[in-house]
């Protein structure tokens, strides 16, 4: 719509999540979402944060990757018609500040969702003897990004920070356990709350890989 | 809490001749842009998500045929077929721009002079359809028009002049420049446009837009290298693209970035091929229309001649409006006008007429009358509008005997100082340079744009609202067009409704309501106002 604008931009989308002060009002959207979801009656806690991480994780997804163009009319001649807006974040430059902080915002919001869930079980008093696993790194299901991870000290620094926050929980209730994931895996109630969010993180981490830039799998979303 | 005086250039008057760059300034250069309070900036964010819900599930509605639609839409036998009208991309459109579509196109039924009458529309369904009441809502005090001398008016000595034309040569020309229709007002025009300017040689072209679009394209090509400003105006972006030329743009006003961009340029030359550029040309403005800042050319020269690029300015806003003889940013800067390679106007703002000019060496001019397409397709300008040029720019020089040029350009220049104090003084965040007519004073909320041009147009007042995409997602505003006739009573009216307005509306957004303390003298009260 360089027609009736007062700038040179092609497409104003681009600059949208780089503006001052959106970053501020995606975390206070966030809290905003939660606390709406803890003012329901007759749900417990670990539900809620569940919930708030995958209706998170469902809006980022219709938002940043289903939905195609943009809202008004670009002079781009269509460049940015068929492309999300992940895609068309920063023309296309990987690793931007933006892009780094709409990566690590869900995956701050499962280990938070974990310790809080696990916080609250713990409470609830059910003790087990885990068993001892032998390197973080065969623990692949905590890890969603995989061997080649665009960020890989970044997430493995949160989640060392997240696991040294859990430390002392777990030493409390049973010495044996390192590592926080294993909690997870304490009651079957909490497995597949934990299953779930993960499922849910890799449906939102994975198409902001930059191989997978303007891939349409399938053809979903292709027109 | 204390706050910090954020993007505020100052040159106070002892550090002048020691300069910036190197350069000096024989002013003081202040502008001003303050920063969006962060509170400002996360409500406009949240307002417009609640309006993008809201138009999904207005949408939503019209799918289900629960609501009435009335945008265009694909026949039913068509629907598989590639979508005709792009549904998404339509979206603003129908979904926050018609909801405050009655700020703007406002049909106005009498002069644009510092008072209009307005035709009086109203809509029964929610902006999609407007209709005339028959009746006029008169004597708006206009803060809109480009009217910078005032001009704009049907008697005087200006107006007169023209309907004589119009008698003598008619209203059209029926032809181009090159074949037909270069008549002798033309001629007279362009010697007295060069001598306004002081140039060799000028020429002049029917239509402001057209004079940048279609000369851009005949100076440079296909290996050719263009710095323009983040903001320039869309008539230069489209010449720009329409040359081919290679664009590079730099960040708004930011000497710094423009000479990254031709030390880049000069050092590696053409994207792969690492050959010299053609030529090098800086397209900037006189004053941006939209952020009412003036360029910092004394800066931009300096660089032009030590990196050996053209320079074309383009003075839309600034002739007639800057300046002690009304020469434009050259005239208020004091600097030659040699300097600039290629001097580009318009007629529509400071001289109330139509049409744009180019002014420069006769080698150019003489290359332009016959490559440019203006020149060769486009109709030339109309012979009473000319005449309008003639009568003002004579006025505005003094040449036709009497002191109202010189007297208007005092009262634009009192205009502007005292409406900008004024705003600043009550509180509203404003833009730009404390010299520039253009004063754009910053709403920010998506609803508060609406609301602002209705508000203001209950009380009598029309004024110009600018919204996303238009400007950044969370700079929208009101931009005020201060004019030489306006009267200090119609200000004092317009600053009082605008005060009323404001509180209304909440629109005061400043968080330094004072002078900058370097003009006052230290006491120990002066810093008492900058905690709130």
């Amino acid at each position: 719509m360089n027609v009736g604008t007062a700038h040179s931009e092609v497409n104003p989308n681009t600059r949208v999540m780089s503006s001052r002060g959106i970053w501020l009002s995606y975390v206070l959207g966030i809290g905003l979402l939660h606390v709406i979801l803890l003012s329901i009656p007759f749900v417990s806690v670990p539900v809620v944060w569940t919930l708030t991480n995958l209706i998170h994780n469902m809006c980022m997804y219709i938002f940043l990757h289903t939905v195609k163009g943009t809202p008004f009319e670009t002079p781009d001649q269509g460049k940015a018609r068929l492309l999300t807006h992940w895609e068309q974040m920063d023309y296309g430059v990987q690793f931007t500040a933006s892009r780094k902080f709409l990566t690590i915002t869900p995956i701050i919001l499962l280990p938070f969702r974990a310790i809080m869930n696990n916080n609250s079980i713990l409470i609830d008093g059910r003790a087990k003897a885990g068993s001892q696993l032998s390197k973080p790194e065969d623990s692949g299901a905590l890890c969603p990004l995989g061997a080649d991870q665009e960020n890989p000290p970044a997430v493995r620094g949160w989640l060392d920070v997240m696991a040294r926050l859990v430390r002392p929980l777990q030493y409390s209730s049973h010495g044996l356990t390192r590592w926080y994931f294993l909690t997870s895996f304490y009651t079957k109630y909490d497995k597949v709350h934990f299953v779930i969010n993960t499922v849910s993180l890799l449906t939102v981490l994975i198409p902001k890989l930059p191989q997978l830039h303007g891939v349409r799998l399938f053809g979903i979303n292709r027109y | 809490m204390t706050v910090w005086l954020t993007d505020v250039s100052v040159f106070s008057t002892e550090a002048l001749q020691a300069s910036c760059n190197g350069v000096a300034y024989n002013r003081p250069f202040i502008e001003s842009f303050e920063e969006t309070p962060m509170l400002v900036a996360v409500l406009t964010y949240m307002g417009y998500g609640i309006l993008t819900i809201f138009g999904y599930l207005r949408d939503f509605l019209r799918d289900w045929k629960i609501e009435k639609c009335h945008i265009a839409r694909e026949r039913e036998e068509q629907k598989e077929f590639v979508p005709l009208y792009q549904d998404f991309e339509n979206f603003y459109t129908r979904n926050l721009y018609m909801r405050i579509r009655d700020s703007w196109n406002r049909p106005i039924c009498s002069v644009p002079g510092p008072k209009m009458d307005l035709v009086e529309r109203v809509s029964h369904d929610y902006n999609w359809t407007f209709e005339h009441t028959g009746k006029v809502v008169k004597d708006v005090i206009n803060l809109g028009s480009y009217n910078y001398l005032g001009f704009a008016e049907n008697s005087g000595p200006c107006a007169e002049a023209a309907a004589e034309v119009t008698e003598k040569y008619g209203v059209g020309v029926a032809s181009t420049r090159q074949e037909m229709g270069n008549l002798d007002k033309h001629e007279e025009l362009e010697q007295l446009v060069a001598r306004f300017l002081g140039v060799e040689s000028a020429m002049v072209f029917g239509m402001g837009f057209a004079t940048n679009s279609m000369n851009i394209p005949a100076l440079t090509g296909k290996g050719c290298l263009i710095l323009s400003d983040e903001l320039n105006h869309t008539s230069l972006v489209l010449g720009a693209r329409l040359s081919g030329s290679t664009i590079r743009v730099f960040k708004h006003n930011n000497m710094q970035s423009l000479e990254k961009l031709l030390r880049d340029a000069i050092v590696h030359g053409q994207p792969r091929t690492h050959r010299p550029w053609k030529k090098i040309l800086i397209v900037v403005e006189g004053i941006y229309s939209m952020e009412g800042s003036i360029v910092r050319l004394p800066e931009v020269i300096a660089l032009k001649k030590r990196y050996k690029a053209y320079l074309y300015l383009d003075e839309a806003h600034s002739i007639g409006a800057l300046g002690p003889r009304g020469g434009g940013v050259l005239d208020y800067f004091g600097l030659d006008p040699r300097d600039v390679d290629i001097m580009m106007g318009t007629f529509t703002k400071s001289f109330g007429a139509a049409g744009g000019y180019i002014g420069g060496r006769k080698e150019l001019i003489d290359y332009l009358r016959t490559q440019s397409h203006s020149a060769a397709y486009a109709t030339s300008m109309s012979p009473p509008i000319a005449q309008q040029i003639i009568a003002s720019m004579k006025c505005i020089m003094g040449e036709d005997g009497t002191t109202i040029g010189r007297e208007r350009l005092r009262q634009l220049a009192e205009n502007t100082a005292y409406f900008r104090r004024r705003l600043r003084e009550d509180g509203f965040i404003i833009y730009g340079n404390n010299d520039s007519p253009v004063i754009p004073v910053m709403l920010y909320m998506p609803a508060k744009i609406g609301a602002f041009g209705r508000e203001m147009l209950k009380r009598n007042i029309g004024v110009v609202v600018v919204g996303f995409p238009a400007t950044p997602i969370i700079e929208s505003r009101a931009r005020f067009c201060v004019s030489a006739a306006h009267t200090r009573e119609m200000l004092d009216t317009a600053l009082s409704v605008l005060s009323e307005v404001g509180d209304l509306l909440q629109v005061k957004y400043s968080q330094h309501r004072t002078q900058p303390p370097m003009y006052r003298a230290f006491h120990d009260t002066s810093y008492e106002d900058a905690d709130n």
